[in-house]
């Protein structure tokens, strides 16, 4: 019984070698799978979390921030600070908007809990910077982040936030 | 004036062979890590040059740059000689090697005794690296390349006597020109080819052992990283280092190219019209081309395995070298002496 089973190894050793080199030979035809980042770049999937951002209406050419601060107090991280006046017609407007991405988990919750769906999160991620002052964006950086709201979005303007959020 | 040509001859050689080692030696490195990329799945060093084929010139000048740590402790002396005495024998066996028709530095006729003598004091060098270095990693690494080393020269030595037999003489030369010419016209009388297979056994038991000389992946356990950090010179850094990588890879080309000089017909060519008629000037260049085909491929090949097959263990290593390859090559001289005096 010895004999045959050490029959079967001294059979099954340069079976399995070869099956070993087999494979590595196959998978060096394969297609390579790394990216040379700087030269090509991801393809984004839909629904990808980047930093937080405020694009522009086409419509106002402005943000849609309504200074409701429900962004601010949804905040896990709590790094989104909003200062407003209220103007002559008694509408809150934004003074100064903004966000420590330094510190930002990207969970996308104050995008979800935006009523006027004025905050969004972008497809950007290349976030690297020489301080951690530049980590700090304020409301032109977020609006230039954001660009142009997309035609299709307009129509969801206004719309009631989903229920529980 | 003799014994200056003599000497202005021996300088020439030194220098090209030097020139050869370290210009083979920077693109096995980039083609061992293009190849291992590619078996990956990733492309490997691309950058540096076209295709990457300055990065490791780019490594090479990064590692003479930096700063050279002899560590507390260590024996100053010998962990200075250590690199040197591991290169030497490296470089030295490159004498007898026959590059081509009549280029050969010098044709000792004790050529593959010369081989094994002196790629065998690489093993003093190691044991001295790991124990000068003061560090107990680098000498149990020390103490597993010894065993590792000793307990394979032997095998490799018997597999390596197979061809000898064949061809009836120890010279380099005089074993690639017994292999010359070709049965029926066209199948090369390469030594793998011919003698019933024993030769081709003899092949794979050298390559076995080759595979161990040089420390590869299936028998690397001198180096095992998981295990001992780096082996017996993790203390060594900058030129020092650069100089064992540099032995490292002169080695496994060394291995590969013996093992297409005296199985696989050295210099001759493969067919009979790919430049076995050609004489003089043309009929060497032919000749180098084919050697160092033969030769790049044997690499290729060792990088084919080195990047497929996992490490053995050190019992199992020590177990396979006594046990099972020493008998082996015994029993394949053994039929081989059958073969060469029956028929």
């Amino acid at each position: 019984m010895k004999i045959v089973s050490l029959l079967r190894e001294i059979i099954y050793t340069p079976v399995s070698l070869c099956k070993g080199l087999w494979v590595t030979f196959i998978n060096f035809w394969r297609r390579k799978v790394t990216l040379q980042y700087p030269d090509e770049r991801w393809e984004l999937p839909e629904g990808y979390r980047g930093v937080p951002s405020l694009p522009r209406d086409p419509a106002t050419g402005m943000h849609r921030c309504i200074a409701c601060g429900s962004c601010a107090r949804v905040c896990p991280e709590q790094i989104i600070r909003i200062e407003h006046e209220v103007g002559e017609d008694k509408k809150r407007k934004v003074t100064s908007f903004q966000i420590d991405i330094s510190r930002c988990m990207f969970c996308g919750l104050c995008a979800e809990a935006c009523p006027t769906k004025g905050l969004v999160m972008s497809k950007s991620y290349e976030l690297s910077c020489g301080s951690r002052e530049d980590m700090i964006f304020d409301l032109d950086r977020l609006q230039e982040i954001g660009g142009v709201f997309p035609e299709e979005a307009k129509e969801e303007k206004g719309t009631e936030p989903e229920a529980g959020s | 004036m003799d014994l200056v040509i003599t000497l202005a001859k021996m300088l020439a050689w030194a220098v090209a062979i030097l020139g050869f080692i370290l210009v083979a030696v920077l693109y096995i490195i980039w083609g061992l890590r293009r190849v291992m990329g590619a078996i990956q799945s990733r492309i490997g060093p691309n950058r540096v040059g076209p295709q990457g084929l300055a990065q490791t010139i780019a490594d090479a000048i990064k590692l003479l740059q930096k700063e050279d740590v002899i560590p507390e402790g260590a024996d100053r002396w010998l962990f200075t000689l250590a690199p040197i005495i591991v290169f030497v024998p490296a470089y030295v066996v490159y004498v007898v090697m026959p590059f081509g028709k009549d280029v050969i530095a010098k044709d000792l006729n004790i050529g593959i005794l010369f081989i094994s003598a002196v790629s065998s004091i690489a093993v003093i060098g190691i044991i001295v690296a790991g124990w000068s270095s003061n560090n107990k990693w680098s000498l149990l690494g020390a103490f597993r390349a010894a065993a590792q080393l000793v307990a394979y020269e032997v095998p490799m030595l018997l597999a390596l006597c197979v061809p000898v037999l064949f061809a009836g003489t120890f010279s380099m030369q005089g074993i690639v020109f017994a292999q010359s010419g070709y049965a029926f016209g066209f199948i090369p009388k390469w030594f793998i080819f011919s003698g019933w297979g024993i030769p081709a056994l003899a092949f794979v038991i050298y390559l076995s052992a080759g595979l161990a000389e040089v420390n590869q992946t299936p028998f690397d356990i001198m180096e095992a990283e998981s295990e001992l950090v780096a082996g017996f010179n993790v203390e060594y850094s900058g030129m020092k280092f650069a100089l064992f990588f540099l032995e490292e890879f002169a080695a496994s080309f060394t291995i590969s190219a013996i093992a297409a000089a005296v199985f696989f017909g050295g210099w001759n060519a493969p067919l009979p019209f790919l430049g076995a008629q050609l004489t003089g000037l043309a009929g060497q260049i032919v000749s180098v081309f084919w050697f160092l085909a033969k030769a790049f491929g044997m690499v290729l090949l060792l990088m084919w395995i080195r990047s497929s097959w996992p490490r053995v263990r050190v019992d199992q290593l020590m177990n396979f070298g006594w046990k099972v390859m020493i008998p082996a090559g015994l029993v394949v001289v053994l039929i081989a002496g059958l073969v060469v005096v029956v028929g």
